[in-house]
């Protein structure tokens, strides 16, 4: 007699189910699958021919199964140990991303503070114009760089004309130039969250603490900045992540002694073609990323705690 | 500095203070003296100037025109963190990511003071707003009324010559506003500070404080006494700003020089209203047929059946048309002839006292000097 | 503390709007240039976008990536509706937590790890690499930002009009229809300009999942930078960047607001 209740409307049941079922499935198909994949692929072995790597499962019989998991190759994962290539560009990818970050957030705290402060009608306008360089081509901007850095860029022209230098500055082509190309392409990605974390204060807490006799600087270092520190913290997980998987601004801003993650996983797959060291650079590169990502996580369950 | 602690010495000076907002004045040409150790309330409706003159005493605003002097000293241009002057927000703005006791310890980490000194401090105002043992709790685990002590505390800590107030109760529920109302008085009194408190609720002004001025549209309409405003007030905004009021317009028919009521030292002024002609004790001269408007309480109307009339002076005859039984007092609404409706409050201060029931015609009538003559 | 401008505050407004625009400036300005060597000013000319335009290469790759951002952006677009409708007012159900988590994954993926894990998916599958597979590639990435933005306006509308629709007589669906969509249409107009403007700037992800007849205009100019900077480039991004300035422009006036987020709140009111 009872069975499973039907839905209250049934109309309702199944529109909500194929509400649901459609963009789930496309996300199964579509992100969960190749996820898979990828922790297949690396576990694989080069191979030349087309498509570039030996199928580890390639029959769903049992004993085939249990011989092939015996057979699992950790190769390209030995690869990656052991090549110092592949560790230096983990460390100098974690290093230039920390590194960008930390002067993303130098450049872009001042910027969204004075926004954050400005009168209230102007307010818009000032962010949506530190947030537009976002819609014009990513591609554009980091090339806009190489007109500027050159030996013989923009920058150098100007440097000489004014007499402050006499020989080019070697900026081009050096991890330098890779640094500046990640603060300018993810200034926004910092300015935005910082921005709603410093507009969102209540503008009477640094009243309060003036009232009680602090000045600029004491508002400054024990109100203003303790309390956007979520902004901080969101700020710096949107520039660190995209920017330690980076591939177009190492490559085009870069020199031959830059190593980043996402140069070299590209080289593995486009040049040298060894589709499972490619795939074992991205599953490695999804490690580094988790760290950052758990940390900013505690943060927020934080937040959450204190709030409640 | 000064050092005399006469207290009828003025305090806090505001000469002809203004500020505008946008071209709108928010403070108008204001000048206000406050003296030592008192307890004054700034009363109005919210949008007449209030909070910005307290604004402007903190250092949050300065003046367009006009100087502030606290103690002798002007401080038209200090910072807001150089002035003996504390302020207690209305949202406390309490530093959310900081425990009580670290709040409360604020201002004095400013000073620059001992560790040891600071705790010892902070524990002394945590037990004055009776909040011990609570030093580590953080802002959004403590309840409204306790938030209002913390807010209060962290005030109070530095010993401020001036205490600002801006609708410090106007978060509590009932009860605990009436509670907090005398525990703030008897906190003043053991202080010795002066206290400006900035409100929009009459009762709490006329509880606490021992003088109130009320503002309207950047200036201050009236100074006085809590008695002083509710029983002469001088315009019928103030009349109907504190408390219950009648007015009735009419037009002055004359004067006689001396009136029944000698010790009133006043003529009674005739006066023609819709309803008839009344009699109003005044002071001063009003020229025959200019308009003034008559404020009563609705206390001071008395309320008795028709066969009763000849007994009182001004007797207006109209007709209930509504009654409403409160337990202590009876509020009736009395149409007179001519359309204007009185209110009348009667105290029911025996049992089974004459009452009446809507559409009863009766007798509504008040003393000479019950009535406040006012510009109409 | 008080809203006013302090020269700090206005030296960090111009440095920071100077570095953010001083490059776009620069660009403009050499596309501009006579002189066939980038850097050396010689003159105005518009020398260099007479040569884009007879650029069939160029205009052709323009084309497609026109038609992957539309196609993609449409998918993306009702897929992302979807899923936002199903997150917000569909309450808890079993695998609430794995959609979620599945659906917000992709904005912190690394766009290197997310071409090369579809690609192989499409290799699995046996599809050939083209435009089809660049447009799946296109819409995975961008559902996420249409749902977000869906989203936000979803949870800030007042749930009691769809009562109200419910209330009067209309089924679930003429609750979507008249009441639900209308509301959160401009969400919905905004995250379908954005899908579009991601898919147009995207690099990574189309090397590698399109095939040799659906080279995109971000993959003819990567190759075209790599081998050295030429002033017709500058005519390129100058033309990108005006075709993007205007779209913005005409979606503030006509929305009032730019796409993605609301305005500001305004000061506390003050008695």
């Amino acid at each position: 007699m009872t069975k499973a209740q039907p839905p209250a409307n049934f109309e309702a049941g199944l529109g909500r189910w194929l509400v649901l079922a459609l963009p789930y499935a496309w996300l199964v198909l579509f992100f969960l699958a190749p996820f898979a994949l990828i922790l297949k692929v690396s576990l694989s072995e080069p191979e030349l021919s087309q498509p570039p790597y030996a199928p580890v499962f390639d029959s769903w019989d049992a004993s085939v199964i249990v011989d092939k998991l015996r057979s699992l190759s950790l190769g390209a994962y030995a690869r990656l140990i052991e090549d110092a290539l592949y560790l230096r560009s983990y460390l100098e990818s974690a290093a230039m991303a920390g590194a960008a970050t930390f002067a993303t957030l130098l450049i872009g705290y001042p910027l969204a503070l004075a926004i954050a402060r400005s009168p209230a009608r102007w307010r818009l306008l000032l962010l949506t114009l530190a947030i537009a360089p976002l819609w014009t081509s990513s591609l554009v901007r980091v090339y806009a760089w190489i007109l500027i850095l050159k030996d013989e860029g923009v920058l150098n022209h100007a440097l000489i004309a004014l007499g402050l230098v006499t020989e080019p500055l070697h900026i081009f082509a050096t991890n330098w130039a890779v640094l500046i190309g990640i603060v300018y392409a993810y200034l926004p990605f910092m300015a935005l969250p910082l921005y709603a974390a410093i507009e969102n204060q209540d503008r009477q807490l640094a009243e309060a603490a003036a009232d009680l006799g602090a000045g600029a600087g004491g508002i400054f270092w024990r109100i203003t900045l303790p309390l956007s520190l979520p902004g901080v913290y969101a700020g710096a997980l949107m520039v660190f992540i995209p920017a330690v998987g980076e591939f177009v601004i190492p490559d085009l801003l870069g020199g031959s002694d830059t190593l980043m993650i996402g140069t070299t996983l590209w080289n593995d797959f486009f040049v040298n073609r060894d589709w499972p060291a490619a795939a074992a650079a991205a599953v490695a590169l999804l490690a580094l990323l988790l760290g950052p990502l758990l940390f900013y996580e505690r943060m927020q369950m934080q937040a959450g705690a204190n709030r409640r | 500095m000064s050092s005399t602690h006469d207290s009828s010495a003025p305090f806090v000076q505001l000469e002809g203070v203004t500020k505008r907002h946008g071209g709108v004045a928010a403070v108008d040409a204001l000048s206000l003296t406050l003296r030592r150790g008192e307890f004054f309330a700034l009363l109005g409706p919210s949008g007449c100037g209030k909070t910005s003159l307290l604004r402007l005493i903190a250092g949050f605003e300065t003046p367009d025109e006009g100087r502030i002097f606290i103690d002798g000293e002007d401080v038209t241009g200090t910072p807001p963190h150089r002035r003996p002057v504390n302020m207690m927000f209305q949202t406390y703005a309490l530093f959310p990511h900081m425990n009580v006791a670290r709040n409360i310890g604020f201002g004095l980490v400013q000073e620059g003071i001992a560790r040891a000194e600071i705790a010892r401090r902070v524990t002394e105002m945590l037990r004055l707003v009776q909040l011990e043992g609570l030093g580590e709790r953080r802002p959004d685990q403590l309840s409204g009324g306790q938030k209002q002590r913390v807010a209060l505390a962290r005030a109070l800590v530095k010993r401020p010559k001036l205490l600002l107030l801006d609708e410090p109760l106007a978060a509590l529920d009932r009860r605990l506003r009436e509670e907090t109302q005398f525990e703030l008085m008897h906190l003043q009194e053991r202080l010795g500070a002066t206290f400006l408190v900035v409100t929009h609720d009459q009762r709490e002004a006329m509880v606490m404080a021992s003088r109130i001025g009320v503002m309207r549209a950047g200036r201050i309409e009236q100074i006085g006494a809590p008695a002083e405003i509710y029983e002469r007030p001088i315009s019928s905004y103030v009349a109907q700003f504190i408390g219950e009021i009648n007015l009735i317009e009419g037009v002055v028919k004359g004067q006689s020089a001396e009136g029944p009521l000698a010790e009133a030292r006043s003529g009674l002024l005739g006066v023609s209203i819709a309803a008839g002609l009344i009699d109003v004790a005044c002071a001063v001269a009003h020229a025959p047929g200019s308009r003034v408007a008559i404020a009563v309480r609705p206390e001071r109307i008395r309320v008795a059946p028709l066969d009763r009339a000849q007994e009182f002076p001004n007797v207006l005859t109209g007709e209930i048309e509504e009654s409403a039984y409160l337990g202590d007092m009876t509020l009736y609404r009395v149409r007179l002839a001519g359309g204007l409706v009185l209110r009348a409050a009667h105290q029911n201060a025996r049992p089974g006292a004459h009452s009446f029931e809507s559409g009863d015609r009766v007798a509504a009538s008040f003393a000479p000097d019950a009535g406040i003559v006012l510009p109409a | 503390m008080r809203i006013r401008v302090t020269p700090a505050r206005l030296i960090a407004l111009s440095l920071g709007f100077a570095f953010l625009y001083g490059p776009i400036a620069l660009v403009i300005l050499y596309s501009f240039n006579a002189s066939r060597l980038v850097t050396v000013w010689g003159g105005w000319s518009l020398h260099w976008y007479g040569a884009l335009f007879s650029n069939r290469q160029l205009m052709a790759s323009a084309a497609t990536s026109l038609e992957v951002a539309l196609a993609s952006a449409a998918i993306a677009t009702v897929l992302g509706v979807l899923a936002a409708l199903g997150l917000d007012r569909f309450g808890r159900f079993r695998t609430r937590g794995v959609f979620a988590a599945m659906l917000f994954a992709p904005l912190v993926l690394p766009e290197v790890i997310a071409g090369l894990a579809l690609l192989l998916l499409f290799v699995a599958l046996g599809l050939e690499r083209g435009f089809v597979t660049l447009v799946i590639a296109h819409a995975t990435l961008s559902l996420p930002f249409v749902a977000i933005i869906v989203r936000a306006r979803l949870a800030a509308f007042d749930r009691s009009l769809e009562e109200a629709a419910r209330d009067l007589g209309a089924g679930p669906a003429t609750v979507f229809r008249a009441v639900t969509l209308p509301l959160i249409g401009p969400a919905v107009a905004a995250g379908f300009l954005l899908a579009m403007t991601l898919s147009l700037d995207d690099l990574i992800i189309a090397s590698f999942n399109s095939g040799p007849g659906s080279t995109t205009l971000p993959m003819r100019i990567y190759s075209e930078v790599r081998l050295g900077v030429t002033p017709q480039i500058n005519a390129m991004a100058t033309l990108l960047i005006a075709f993007v300035g205007a779209s913005l422009l005409l979606a503030t006036l006509v929305g009032g607001r730019l796409p993605g987020w609301s305005a500001p709140s305004d000061e506390g009111r003050r008695s």
